[in-house]
Parts: C-alpha cells; sequence; structure tokens
C-alpha cells in the first residue's frame, strides 16, 4: 500500500504543477481581456458628451447609437463623422457642434431638418429629451447629465 | 505655486518597482536552487538523511569492484567487513550523522532517492528499493594495503588515474570506525576531518614542481648557483639539506637545492610566481561535483625574501594532498589535469542511471614544459632524491618534499613525496604526505613507492 | 457601448480540481483511507464555490480576480497544511470562514463610507493602545513579543494595527495639502514602528515603515522627503543593527547560516534544504519532511510549499501574488476619491510588502523576519488581517464600478 501511495505521489506532482500553472495563466489572461475592453470603452465614452439614438425610419437603423463629440458632421456621404445611409438624407446634412457647454444642431441649407416636430433652419440648442430627424430618419439624443469630477 | 501631486503616475512607478521586486524573488529562487541545491542538500545536518525511515530504504555504496562498503539491513547501516577496510574507507564512504564528510552525505540524493527522473523512479519502485546504489571510484582492497603500510601518525595518500580523473584511494589516518561515529564526541573532530580535501599544509619543495614550471614558460633557465648549503637571499637567510656544489636547472631540481630555487623564484618576481600558481589552482575555489575541496593558498608580500620561501614552499603557501596530486597528474598528462572523481555509477533497481565520464579540469602548462618537468622528475627518482621511490615494474617520476612548520616552539617536517608513473598502462599519479615525519625521501617516498608497485600489481 | 465581464470559470474549475485531488490523495497518505481529509476537501470546496458565485451574484463589480487569487492561496494553504499536521488544517479552515465573514463586512464599510472622517483619531489611539499593550502585557514567543494569550485564544495586535494604520495614512494624505499639516500621522507612524521595535517584531516594524513610504511618495509624489525619510529609517536600522545583538545575529545568519548551521543558522537552513529536496518538481505530497522545518506552518510555510509541491509551483505562488498587487494597484489608480485610492493602494503595498519580506527571508534573498505569509500562512490573527485587506480592496471596487455604470449608462450602455 505505502508504495503505491508513493507512485501516486509522485506522479501527481506533474498534475499540481500543471494546475497551477494553467490557473495563473488563465488568471493572467482573461483579467487582461477585461482589463483591455474595459479601458477601450471606458475611454470612448470619456470622449463623447452624449449620444443620440434612432427612434423612426427604415426599421433596420432602429436602435442604433452615435456618440457625439466637439463636433459632429451628419449625413449620407461615408465621409461624415455620423453616416445615415438613407435617399431621404442629403450627403452633408447638418451639423452638431459643441459651444461651451451647450450643444447646437445647425442643419445645412435647403436640408430637410426637424428638431421636436418643428422644422429647423438655423442653429438651435439642444437639450436632453430633443428629438431631431434628418429626412425619414428621427432620433432622439441624450446628455451626460453630470461630470464626474477625478480627485487629482 | 507647487505642483499637485500625480497620483497615477506615481502608483505606475510603484508598479514598476513592485513587478521588479518579485521578479527578482522569482528569479533568485529559481537561480540559487539550480546552482546551490545539490550543495545545500549535501550539508551534514539534513534531518531527511538521517531518518530512520530513509535508512531503511537507502541504497548501498560499493567499491569500483563491488565490494559493500556501507548498506542497510534491517533497518540498521551496516559497514564493510574488516575493522582495517572500514577504517581505510572511512573518511570516503561518510556516515550517516554528519560527523563527516563522504558519500553518505555527498551521495545522499542518489542513496535515498530524492529528485529523480522518471525512468530512475520507475527502476527503483520496482525493485523495491527506494534509493539508488552508489558505485565508488576507489577500490578498497588498495586503500586497505595503503591503511596497513601507512604510520598510524596523521598523514594521507591519495591515487588517482591521471587520464581520467578516477580516484583510485584516499586514505586520510586517524581514521574512525562508522559504527561508533555517533558515540564520538572527540572535539575538534580530528578524526573525522578528511585530511586528503581538507588538509592544508605547506608544500615544501614539491613547490619547486610550480617554481620551475614557471621558469620554463619564461624562459628563466639560464640561471647557475654554486651553493654551498647557506645563503642569504634578499636578507632571510635559505638553507639546504647538504651542500650542492655547482647546480644548474635540471641538476638543483634533481638534488631540490633550495638555494637555486629561492634566487630562481626571486628572478621571476612576484607577478610571474603569483601568475603560475594561480594557473595551478592555488588561491582558486574548486567547485568539484562530488567532494568539498579546500582552497590552496599562495601569497605574495612584495617582500623578495618571502618570494624566495615562497618559491620553495614555505612562507605562507598551503596545499592539500589531493591539490598536490592533481599538479603531478597534470605534469603526468601532457599539463591536462583531469577533474577527480569518487563517483563511478549510480544504478536504481540494477539499471545504470549515472556513469562517469572523464572531463577535463583545466591546462596548467603547455605539453613541451610538461614533457621538460617530467625528465626533471624522471631523473629524481633515477639518481634525485628519490630514488627510494624506484620500483621494478614501471618508471616512476617525482618529487619529494620536506615542509617545516613550527609546534609548540619547535621545528618539524612534514614528509612529502608526489609523483607518477610514466607508462600509458598504468596511468597513477599519487601524493603522500606523513605529518611531522622527518623527510621526504625518508617516509613518503619509500611508501609512495610501494603503494605504486602494489596498485601496478593489481592492475591497474 | 457595454462592458462585458469574461467568464473566469476555468480558473475556479481548476482551483476546486486541485484542492479535491490534494485532500483526496492525503486522505491515503496514512496508509488506510481518511475519510476525514476528503471531507474536509469537499466541505471546503462547496465553500469556495458558493462564496465566489454568491459574492460574484449580490455584487455586480466585484474584483474577481483577486478574490480567486486569495481563494487559491488559501486552498494551497489548507492542502499543505493538511498534509503537516491536520489539527492546524482544521482549525485553519474555520479562520478561512471567520476571515470571509470580516473580509464582508470589510468590503460594505468602505463601500459605503467617505474618510471617516475624526474617527481616525479614535483609530490613531486605538493602534497605538494596541501595540503598547502588547509590549507590556505580550508573552515571548520566539523571542518576540507580540502575541497576546486570551484564554485559549491568542492573537497578534499588530495584524489588526495594520488595518488601522492604513485608514488613518489614507486619511491623513487624502484630506491635508501641506506636509506640515501631517504632522499627527508622522508622530503616530513613528510611535508604532518604535513600539514594534521595542517589541522586537522586527518584522512588522518593517512592514510598517515600508508601507509608510510607499504610501507616502504616491500620496505626496516628493521623492527628496521620501528618500530622507528613508534613510533616516536606515539611520535607524543601522542603529539597531549596532545595539541590539538579535538584530546582528539576523544579518550575520543571513549572510552565511552555515556556519552555525545548528543554532542561530538552524531555521534558515533547514529551510534551503527543504526547497532543495524538493527541486524543480518537489517531492511529492507526503513524500517529504516538511515536519521538520521550523515554524513550517505560519512563518516559513513557503518552504514546505517549495519541498513537496517543487520550485515551479513556488515561483508560480510567487507570480499570483504579483496579479494579485497589479490588480490591486489597477483598482487603485480608478478609484474616484484621492481617499479611496491611497486607502486600496496601502493594502495591497501592505501585502505585497508582507510577501516579498517573508519570501525573501526563506530564500535568503533579504534577512529573516518574522512574519506570516498573506493567505497562506495558520494563523488567525494573519488570515483575518489579509482577509480585511482583501476587503478594503473589493470594496473600492465596488465603488469604482458604481461610477463606471453610472457613466455607462449616461451613454446608453451598461455593465453585464
Amino acid at each position: 500500500m505505502e508504495s503505491a501511495y508513493e507512485v501516486a505521489a509522485y506522479a501527481l506532482r506533474y498534475w499540481f504543477i500543471a494546475a497551477v500553472l494553467v490557473i495563473l495563466i488563465a488568471v493572467i489572461y482573461i483579467s487582461y481581456k477585461e482589463y483591455q475592453q474595459k479601458k477601450f470603452v471606458m475611454t470612448e465614452i470619456s470622449q463623447f458628451g452624449g449620444y443620440m439614438k434612432i427612434i423612426g425610419g427604415p426599421r433596420e437603423f432602429i436602435g442604433d447609437r452615435f456618440g457625439l463629440r466637439e463636433n459632429n458632421t451628419i449625413g449620407s456621404d461615408s465621409r461624415c463623422d455620423i453616416v445615415l445611409p438613407d435617399r431621404t438624407v442629403k450627403r452633408n446634412h447638418a451639423v452638431i457642434f459643441q459651444d461651451g457647454d451647450d450643444y447646437y444642431l445647425e442643419p445645412v441649407a435647403k436640408a430637410p431638418t426637424k428638431i421636436n416636430g418643428r422644422k429647423a433652419i438655423n442653429a438651435h440648442k439642444l437639450k436632453t429629451g430633443d428629438s431631431v430627424s434628418f429626412g425619414d430618419v428621427e432620433l432622439r439624443i441624450y446628455f451626460k447629465r453630470t461630470r464626474i469630477e477625478h480627485d487629482n | 505655486m507647487k505642483k499637485k501631486p500625480n497620483l497615477k503616475k506615481n502608483m505606475r512607478v510603484m508598479l514598476g518597482v513592485f513587478c521588479c521586486l518579485f521578479v527578482l524573488l522569482g528569479s533568485y529562487l529559481l537561480y540559487s536552487t539550480v546552482v546551490y541545491g545539490d550543495q545545500w542538500f549535501t550539508t551534514p545536518y539534513n534531518p531527511r538523511i538521517s531518518a530512520s525511515k530513509n535508512i531503511e530504504n537507502a541504497g548501498s555504496i560499493y567499491d569500483r569492484n563491488g565490494i559493500p562498503l556501507a548498506y542497510t539491513e534491517n533497518g540498521e547501516r551496516k559497514y564493510a567487513e574488516g575493522e582495517d577496510m572500514r577504517r581505510a574507507v572511512s573518511h570516503t564512504v561518510g556516515d550517516i550523522y554528519g560527523k563527516s564528510l563522504g558519500a553518505e552525505t555527498l551521495f545522499a540524493k542518489y542513496l535515498y532517492g530524492y529528485d529523480q527522473n522518471v525512468v530512475d523512479k520507475l527502476n527503483s519502485v520496482q525493485s523495491g528499493q527506494k534509493g539508488g546504489d552508489v558505485y565508488l571510484t576507489i577500490d578498497a582492497e588498495l586503500c586497505e594495503y595503503i591503511y596497513d603500510n601507512m604510520r598510524p601518525e596523521p598523514g594521507a595518500v591519495v591515487l588517482m588515474n591521471y587520464e581520467t580523473g578516477e580516484i583510485l584511494a584516499s586514505v586520510s589516518k586517524p581514521t574512525f570506525d562508522p559504527y561508533t561515529a555517533k558515540e564520538d564526541t572527540e572535539e575538534s573532530g580530528a578524526k573525522f576531518v578528511n585530511r586528503v580535501t581538507q588538509g592544508l599544509y605547506p608544500p615544501g619543495s614539491t613547490m619547486k614542481i610550480l617554481t620551475a614550471a614557471a621558469a620554463l614558460e619564461n624562459g628563466v633557465t639560464g640561471l647557475e648557483v654554486d651553493c654551498t648549503g647557506e645563503a642569504i637571499i634578499e636578507g632571510q637567510r635559505v638553507t639546504c639539506t647538504s651542500e650542492h656544489g655547482h647546480v644548474d636547472f635540471g641538476t638543483a631540481f634533481e638534488k631540490s637545492c633550495n638555494i637555486y630555487f629561492g634566487e630562481l623564484a626571486v628572478e621571476l618576481g612576484d607577478d610571474a610566481m603569483l601568475e603560475t600558481a594561480n594557473k595551478f589552482g592555488y588561491n582558486y575555489n574548486f567547485k568539484f561535483p562530488d567532494f568539498t575541496l579546500y582552497n590552496s593558498q599562495f601569497n605574495v608580500s612584495g617582500n623578495k625574501g618571502d618570494l624566495a620561501w615562497a618559491g620553495i614552499g614555505q612562507y605562507e603557501d598551503l596545499v592539500t594532498p589531493m591539490h598536490n596530486m592533481m599538479i603531478s597528474a597534470g605534469v603526468a598528462n601532457g599539463g591536462v589535469i583531469m577533474q577527480p572523481n569518487t563517483l563511478k555509477d549510480v544504478k536504481y533497481g540494477g539499471n545504470s542511471s549515472y556513469h562517469y565520464t572523464p572531463t577535463e579540469f583545466r591546462t596548467i602548462m603547455p605539453q613541451n614544459v610538461a614533457a621538460q618537468i617530467t625528465e626533471y622528475m624522471r631523473n629524481t627518482v633515477d639518481h634525485g632524491t628519490a630514488t627510494s621511490a624506484d620500483i621494478g615494474n614501471a618508471t616512476v617520476c617525482g618529487k619529494t618534499g620536506t615542509a617545516e612548520y613550527v609546534e609548540d616552539g619547535e621545528v618539524h617536517n612534514h614528509s612529502w613525496f608526489v609523483g607518477f608513473v610514466e607508462d600509458p598502462a598504468h596511468p597513477l599519479a599519487i601524493a603522500v604526505i606523513g605529518e611531522g615525519a622527518g623527510f621526504g625521501s625518508r617516509y613518503a617516498t619509500p611508501l609512495a613507492g610501494e603503494i605504486l608497485e602494489h596498485a601496478i600489481e593489481m592492475g591497474y | 457601448m457595454i462592458i462585458k465581464r469574461f467568464g473566469a470559470g476555468i480558473i475556479l474549475a481548476f482551483m476546486i480540481l486541485f484542492l479535491l485531488s490534494g485532500m483526496f490523495l492525503l486522505s491515503f497518505a496514512g496508509g488506510t483511507f481518511n475519510m476525514e481529509a476528503v471531507i474536509l476537501g469537499i466541505i471546503f470546496a462547496v465553500f469556495i464555490v458558493a462564496q465566489y458565485n454568491i459574492l460574484k451574484g449580490i455584487f455586480k463589480h466585484l474584483e474577481r480576480f483577486a478574490l480567486l487569487i486569495a481563494d487559491f492561496l488559501c486552498i494551497i494553504s489548507i492542502v499543505i497544511l493538511y498534509r503537516i499536521n491536520p489539527d492546524v488544517a482544521q482549525k485553519q479552515l474555520i479562520w478561512i470562514l471567520i476571515g470571509n465573514v470580516c473580509m464582508i463586512v470589510a468590503m460594505l464599510v468602505i463601500k459605503r463610507s467617505h474618510d471617516f472622517g475624526k474617527i481616525n483619531w479614535i483609530f490613531m489611539i486605538l493602534a497605538v493602545g494596541m501595540l503598547g499593550m502588547t509590549l507590556i502585557f505580550a508573552s515571548r514567543i520566539g523571542g518576540a513579543k507580540n502575541w497576546i494569550n486570551i484564554g485559549p485564544f491568542s492573537f497578534q495586535p499588530s495584524e489588526f494595527a495594520k488595518i488601522l494604520f492604513l485608514i488613518v495614512t489614507a486619511y491623513f494624505l487624502s484630506s491635508r495639502d501641506r506636509k506640515r499639516d501631517m504632522w499627527p500621522y508622522f508622530v503616530f507612524t513613528i510611535a508604532c514602528v518604535g513600539l514594534l521595535v521595542l517589541s522586537r517584531d522586527l518584522g512588522a516594524a518593517l512592514l510598517f515603515a515600508g508601507t509608510f513610504l510607499i504610501v507616502f511618495y504616491v500620496g505626496t509624489g516628493s521623492v527628496g522627503i521620501t528618500l530622507g525619510a528613508t534613510a533616516a529609517f536606515a539611520g535607524g536600522a543601522f542603529l539597531s543593527y549596532k545595539m541590539f545583538d538579535h538584530v546582528k545575529t539576523r544579518v550575520e545568519v543571513w549572510q552565511d547560516p552555515w556556519a552555525t548551521y545548528n543554532d542561530k543558522g538552524y531555521q534558515i537552513v533547514q529551510g534551503l534544504l527543504a526547497i532543495a529536496s524538493g527541486g524543480l518538481l518537489g517531492t511529492g505530497l507526503g513524500l517529504g519532511m516538511p515536519e521538520v522545518i521550523p515554524v513550517g506552518t505560519s512563518d516559513y510555510i513557503f518552504a514546505a510549499i517549495a519541498e513537496e509541491f517543487g520550485i515551479i509551483v513556488a515561483i508560480g505562488i510567487i507570480a499570483l501574488y504579483l496579479v494579485f498587487i497589479i490588480r490591486g494597484i489597477l483598482i487603485a489608480m480608478d478609484a474616484r476619491t484621492k481617499f479611496d485610492k491611497l486607502l486600496v493602494f496601502g493594502a495591497t503595498a501592505m501585502l505585497s510588502l508582507q510577501s516579498f519580506i517573508i519570501i525573501g527571508g526563506v530564500i535568503k534573498l533579504i534577512p529573516l523576519t518574522g512574519i506570516t505569509m498573506p493567505f497562506v500562512s495558520s494563523g488567525g490573527s494573519s488570515m483575518l488581517s489579509a482577509m480585511m485587506q482583501l476587503g478594503i480592496i473589493e470594496g473600492v471596487a465596488l465603488k469604482n464600478g458604481e461610477y463606471e455604470e453610472a457613466e455607462l449608462e449616461e451613454m446608453g450602455g451598461g455593465v453585464a
């Protein structure tokens, strides 16, 4: 019996070593992936002041979200910051920009743009909850309520 | 305006520091275990070695011909049959209580089955014996012969095959009996000290081999001296055992003229002598795998008088019998010293796990210098101071040594002989020392001759 | 924008397998089958699985990896302790359970509190009081006065003073701008270190001093003062080397333990022998002789692990500690208030310093000091203190998570 134990304990050394190494590598790998992903997401959202979500228009667009930076060109052209590939959206349709603490929507001339149902011609200040539409595509706007200060 | 501390950056710095610290921790652990692990394990106070559960399953120690020198029977450790043989090999075989540093401790790793690889483990499990069997390079019967022929007073003899490095015999007196080792409470442990590897003595005239080699390599061989038996060299009085008359390099070596070699050393200078000594292995930390060899010592003070004495093996020169033998072995082997080994084979369950292979230790002189010194050493035995080492069945080359030392205010002499057999069929190198036994030619030299003759008869 | 939490199930699975296989093997160690080991293993395994999943379920933002590493260290601890002495293992398991309770308490307290404000003064008095009491009342064990016996229980007050020290450190460094306003804190630190040195608890003194220096540097960024303080402590250490014999002994024994291998250097030599006999792969669980290692269940447990499991596992443990530290520092960097940052960083620094000091001492990298290995060494106070520090780390991690979730929700995202 004793020598059977010896052989078993002797052989199991390899298992124990393997288990420790697997645990170590798994911890490093998984925690790293999670950390990378989190860092990516958090730096992304720190660049945005808010976002807008598509609530009306072609069915396949509904639910899509776009982050809003300091300056955002909107249109159907692929070079725009926010691309809405719909017939009713002009190539360069409008701009949403930041001035001080507020965001403004300024449509390009003759581009059919509405804010909260009413036609928009000039630069118009935006607030959270406003709905805007470019052609047939309707979106709702949300801004970050608070800026959480990082203590130094 | 004071700067606000950037905590994130500081933390990153500390993160870097911690990473370095822990990497250091891991690497130091790995390094010291891999490099020093075996050394640590073979210290005498390892309870794992003397634990009874380990003794039960320990392997046995045999000499090169299979004579059992240590084995376990009924849970007890047993040793060689006859007391003479037991004592003759006592220092090489060792004991299990850590009193001496022999095979029982040095090869504990094999005897108790530590750190085995899979194949060895399977073999030992199959045989039912956890430890492996260790075969030493020594010949126990030759050791017994040496033990019987040495005088009872302290001394040491070591015999090696200078082509392979196998230690064929190593005997150190006083000896101990492993059966009584446990109760032995002798203070300084004099009998447990292996004088072959741990005894440091002034080399005396055997140093002249080194001085001669230094002279040959530096081209300082033209010196001629008229020896009157006494001379003042750089303010120090140097004497010879007799008046040698007019001597040159060769005759001074054969007759072992102190005055000649003292002047020769001064001529060579501190740097050349120290360089040769270091090349020969003096002041070097020997790291042999099979045993612990104490460092030999060669110092220079800048004072030429001291250098003269150092050149003839006094001043602060110290050497172990093992090292002194290795030097002669180097001369015999074309200037190349082979690494001395005591471990020949390790077998688990009868299957060989380790078989000894000869390894070079270092080259101490070019081949032509070795050939020249061989000639001088041959002459020394033929018609010089070592004629009592002349034997019938082979040509012996050697050098006598008479090393002065002071004890209780009186001057005594250690009797030294180092040499080798010049015959490829019998590649034997030897060193013999008798503590306080008088002139080299009186005790050590004839004893060396007898031992070599007997070894050759035994077939070595 | 969603943050996904990756599945860490594989880690938990291997940990449990490790535990069960180890205990199952040990149940045969005595020649006949011993049910006790298996039962212990199963109880602990069930506990770990429950603990991990319940905590993960209740607290969405839990720092899972630090918890898993701590759990694995506890598992290794139980296995090796059972091998050396089954009774110690049983006691250790109880302490782990109590420790988990302490951890959760600490988590909740930290999650909800700001910086404790005025209470810190009470903490300071309490800590100095505890250390002072130890000096006066403690019984001398192994040359150091750091244990107090109350009835059948013995505990180390310095372990709990540690936690108070961390909080006070974070408070002063975060609420005071100018260094000279921090003088009560400096006095407090010197008092603590001094009391510990007088009690001959050099390991804890080193730990407090080291943590102070590290957190001070991070919190104020002033390299000059930190180096100055380091020099002052080093000077103090040098003085104590000259004055106190036992310090001198420690240094001599560190340099050459073999010279006194059968009295002063005994502990270090035995540790090195244990490590050497294990070699790279270890002797195998139950096949070595870790029971001859002095203090092999607490301070020197690393040597026992290295003997039976091998150097590879030992280095793996060192790596796991490092990963734990990295996770802790990441949480510190993410924390939103200065107090939180310094508190978590302090806890992480203290745990990492502690493990470095003891492992370094066992492998003879630095002189040996008598402290325990966090999560692994046996000993209630040590386990509770380490668990509470883990709780601090988790607590701030939870706070961080809540902030992150809020920010994400503002952007229409969330944490999965």
